[in-house]
């Protein structure tokens, strides 16, 4: 049988022996971006080596500093090369890894300071998080189970088999453990209302149907570190009582499907998953259940209906999952990241991970770093660290150095944040109060080309496809917002619109069965709440001062600085620039559609956007 | 963090005060007394906050009487704290569920007791459902 | 059996019922839309829902799916509920303006004008018909298909049923396809002349009041047609 023990001994064995291995970032972001190649032309080059078996190449999951893809680490040194092609391989097999050489192009480089960080630990992307969850992608391949082994992985498992239930629900109520899918419910009075309901039948279930735009961290956690999920799900199903769960996974993460179903029979073979675990009596194994392309069956009630094969169509609570949940059982449903936090609890104890975060939220977050801003990628971070810190110091600032104008969090159902809220900490009520939402951690920052009307319209566009439709105030509200708003894109709004999308937005809001019809008013409410001049603007004035409402704005060409190159001319799919080589160019304003492609193509920055 | 609004058992008048505003709520006010010094004892209605008001200078683990301002009943239950062996001071909560905490000075022990589980799981889901009642951003619309 | 208080009044109800059968039973009038008795509620339309719990916990639920609890406190006229009524029916006159019933409902409410640009779809998604047809009538032939802006009532796949009868369930329950407002002021988005006239329509027309239950309105004399010239006169005298 194959012992876990055994394995992990082996592979520690294997990284004391002086043995370089190359971590190569195979997230679907790094895949994106070519990681396959690299991985391939790696092998190909260490397959020449006569010492082949003394480097190993480590196909991991996404490294999180996705602005950086493709990227590797060389371990045991951990030097971090970035933005790599697949013939620099042959080059870094050949200095780096033989002589021990740096070469230098392949560094990270501060913006500002142009400073070159060989190591991985010392980037200031990387240095400034506290990467609990994350820090194990860089070294572990998510396909073989002996890696997980070696970092001790189900070591918090046989610790918890040996304790009772009930003390491993104070545990985790004890830690202030809360829901990092966006709600932030207490973890540990949940597991406790899930064992204290009444029943012999019980599931948890892990929601992994991120369905955020712009958020990706649990499909990271997914693919780079499956059984860091499994082995939270296997301990709070030992601690609720549950013998089968199931992991909703949305349809559009293939390569997290595959790592898991991998993830899944390793976790069979070697006894942790199954009947009997490690002995103890406890018997239980995992599911996959596959979305179909529906945000709202991210909402748990809809997410059961879909489990059971039925429309993904949200229903009242009372009664809640934990009384009455799948097929009628009482259930326990859980975020991806959240279940991927109770090993370390188990393993590190409650007082060390409440000693992490602020008096109501602890322990860290991972947010999807997004927009415009110098680092993307993902970010952990302690609960209470503030936005700038995020934005400016782990983000490295504003990309293009353009003004940092308002960061979005919470995806569809969170708010706009502006500059004076820079200074916020990050945590669930802060948010809150601000009008947005802690939500699955997604943060996009924007500049001053950003126009607030806009990402509204997106953001209602976005939630009225996704809408199961059943509440009139849901489906038909969203709509007439969504008309309203892009009447005040098109310049066609009228002074009493705020009123009137304030009033239907307090309606929906009040009114909605599920989350996402009470959520959906709030990219409008709090962009009216920060950005009401620019509402104002495109009312009164029909002027769209970010430049993107197509409707308002004009494409001019300054004619001082134009130097009549003819590249817009050339480029322009319309058609509706004229002018003689060497003179300046004009553009027809009937004819301009605003696609943009003159202004990009300008060197001389001679396109005025007004 | 859950905000309770309790009551004396006794007389069931509210403890609520809300003159004095501890995490911004309301606070419970009650009598407070050992050896001879009498007076009032604000405590904060956020469930698990251990903010005070009082003129009174407490003794760390020195044990307190508890009493109803309205009623005068002593408000201290025969149960004994776990952790300190002070005795818990129960305050009723919604119909049937009590607030119990140790009445020692610097102990922390405190918990509900809900009347059934059902009670239990409502009131925690109420505080926290992921759109904090959308009164509370009315309320912050007319400050701004 | 839970004792709730309700309006005020202090009532002890029966295990199971719902806030709305409490109300009916006391005779508080709750305005709904998608509910029928003798069908398993919905909660679609959201034009029932009532104010219950207290301060900043208080919410607003539908009345027709919630069972009532021990303790429960509720109010059914509340000035959140009152004005989420009003934009829900504004947003039912937007979907619909031509269904005699939601015309109806906007003149009880109080509603003289919406403020949403009329779609004059003929479907608001009440999921009547579904109901019906599959509690009733035992076929379940007809249901929701998709999501969003892209919801539709159908069969599935769109192909012709095997299972309907033709029995006509889902149009006699219909409240906007079957009910159509033909009152004189049948083509404005809001007309309410059943409910707002002070005299019955018929007497606009007819030399004789055609209303022979009186002046309550439910003769269905208000909606028939009215005489071609008559209503010629009526539409240059002014829309409202």
């Amino acid at each position: 049988m194959n012992k876990p023990e055994s394995k992990r001994k082996r592979v520690t064995e294997e990284s004391s022996n002086n043995i370089i291995w190359i971590a190569i970032s195979s997230g679907t972001c790094g895949q994106a971006r070519g990681s396959l190649k690299i991985v391939e032309a790696f092998k190909k080059e260490v397959g020449k080596l006569v010492l082949e078996g003394q480097v190993k190449i480590r196909v991991t999951g996404c490294h999180g500093f996705c602005e950086a893809e493709p990227n590797i680490i060389i371990f045991p040194d951990g030097i971090f090369y970035q933005h790599l092609k697949p013939n620099d391989t042959e080059e870094i097999v050949e200095k780096t890894i033989l002589l021990g050489k740096i070469i230098d192009k392949h560094l990270y480089k501060d913006p500002q300071t142009g400073e070159a960080y060989t190591y991985q630990k010392d980037i200031p992307f990387y240095r400034k998080q506290m990467r609990l969850l994350l820090g194990d992608n860089l070294l572990i391949d998510p396909t073989y189970i002996e890696d997980y082994l070696a970092r001790g992985g189900y070591q918090s498992l046989a610790v918890a088999l040996e304790r009772s239930p009930e003390d491993i629900i104070k545990t985790v109520k004890d830690s202030g453990l809360r829901g990092r899918g966006g709600a932030g419910f207490p973890t540990g009075f949940k597991w406790d209302f899930c064992r204290k309901a009444k029943g012999d039948v019980k599931y948890v279930i892990c929601n992994a149907d991120e369905g955020d735009p712009g958020a990706y961290m649990d499909r990271s956690l997914l693919e780079g570190n499956p059984h860091s999920v499994i082995e939270g799900m296997i301990i709070g199903a030992y601690a609720i009582g549950a013998k089968e769960g199931w992991v909703y996974v949305r349809n559009e993460y293939p390569l997290a499907i595959e790592n898991l179903t991998i993830a899944l029979e390793q976790a069979r073979e070697h006894g942790l998953l199954g009947n009997n675990i490690r002995g103890s009596g406890f018997s239980f194994d995992i599911n996959i259940s596959r979305g179909a392309g529906a945000f709202v069956c991210g909402e748990e009630t809809a997410l059961m209906f879909s489990i059971e094969g039925k429309r993904g169509v949200p229903r009242q609570r009372p009664p809640f999952p934990v009384r009455k949940g799948l097929f009628g059982k009482p259930t326990n449903i859980n975020n991806v990241e959240t279940w991927a936090n109770i090993p370390k609890i188990i393993k590190k104890g409650a007082d060390w991970f409440s000693k992490i975060g602020t008096e109501t939220s602890k322990g860290t977050k991972i947010f999807s770093l997004v927009g415009k801003v110098k680092n993307t990628g993902l970010v952990e971070v302690p609960m209470g660290i503030t936005l700038r810190e995020v934005i400016f110091d782990i983000g490295g600032g504003m990309l293009n150095g353009k003004g940092f104008k308002a960061v979005q969090t919470g995806g569809p159902s969170g708010g706009c944040i502006p500059t004076s809220l820079l200074d916020l900490p990050v945590d669930y009520e802060s948010l809150t109060k601000a009008g947005s939402i802690m939500g699955s951690g997604g943060m996009i920052v924007m500049d001053e080309n950003t126009c607030m009307v806009d990402v509204a319209k997106y953001f209602l566009n976005f939630l009225q496809d996704e809408s199961c439709g059943k509440c009139l105030s849901c489906r038909k509200g969203i709509q007439k917002m969504l008309e309203i708003v892009t009447d005040i894109t098109e310049g066609k709004g009228k002074e009493e619109d705020l009123e009137t999308l304030e009033e239907l937005a307090d309606v929906v809001k009040d009114v909605s069965l599920c989350g996402l019809g009470q959520t959906a008013p709030n990219p409008v409410l709090s962009t009216i709440r920060y950005f009401k001049d620019e509402y104002l603007a495109h009312i009164k004035d029909k002027k769209c001062s970010a430049g993107v409402c197509k409707t308002l704005i004009k494409y001019t060409i300054d004619a001082e600085k134009c130097t009549g190159c003819t590249a817009c001319l050339k480029v322009c799919p319309q058609d509706a620039i004229e002018g003689e080589t060497k003179k300046p160019h004009s553009i027809i304003e009937d004819k301009c559609i605003k696609c943009g492609m003159c202004y990009d193509i300008c060197q001389y920055d001679a396109v005025v956007i007004t | 963090m859950i905000q309770v609004n309790v009551k004396c058992p006794y007389c069931k008048r509210s403890l609520m005060d809300d003159e004095h505003m501890i995490d911004g709520k309301p606070t419970i006010k009650v009598n407070i007394q050992s050896g001879n010094r009498l007076g009032d004892l604000y405590l904060s209605s956020l469930y698990g906050s251990y903010k005070i008001i009082s003129e009174i200078d407490f003794t760390e683990g020195e044990i307190y009487i508890f009493s109803c301002p309205h009623c005068n009943s002593v408000l201290t239950s025969k149960n004994l704290c776990e952790k300190c062996n002070a005795p818990i001071v129960a305050f009723e909560f919604i119909r049937g569920s009590k607030i119990l905490i140790c009445s020692r000075r610097g102990c922390k022990k405190h918990s509900i007791e809900f009347e059934d589980l059902e009670k239990e799981i409502s009131a925690f889901y109420n505080v926290y459902s992921l759109f904090f009642a959308p009164t509370s951003g009315k309320k912050e619309k007319k400050n701004e | 059996m839970p004792n709730v208080r309700i309006d005020g009044i202090d009532f002890e109800a029966e295990e199971g019922w719902t806030i709305l059968e409490v109300a009916k039973f006391l005779g508080l009038e709750i305005p709904t839309f998608c509910y029928n008795e003798g069908l398993s509620p919905w909660g679609g339309c959201r034009l029932c829902v009532v104010e219950i719990g207290e301060g900043e916990n208080a919410k607003l639920v539908t009345s027709c799916t919630y069972t009532v609890q021990e303790g429960l406190n509720i109010r059914t006229a509340s000035k959140r509920v009152i004005k989420a009524r009003k934009v829900l029916i504004e947003l039912l006159l937007a979907s619909c303006p031509s269904s005699k019933v939601i015309q109806d409902l906007a003149a009880k409410m109080g509603v003289e004008s919406t403020r949403f640009k009329p779609d004059w779809e003929d479907c608001v998604y009440c999921g009547l018909c579904v109901r019906i047809c599959e509690e009733q009538m035992g076929a379940k032939a007809i249901g929701f298909v998709d999501r969003g802006g892209k919801l539709k009532i159908t069969t599935p796949f769109d192909m012709k049923s095997d299972v309907c009868r033709t029995c006509g369930a889902c149009m006699y329950i219909c409240p906007v396809c079957t009910m159509r407002c033909e009152g004189p002021d049948a083509e404005s988005v809001v007309c309410g002349r059943c409910y707002n006239s002070l005299q019955p329509t018929c007497i606009d027309y007819y030399d004789d009041y055609k209303c022979y239950l009186g002046l309550t309105r439910d003769c269905g004399t208000c909606i028939q047609e009215a005489p071609e010239d008559k209503k010629r006169e009526k539409v240059k005298e002014g829309k409202k």
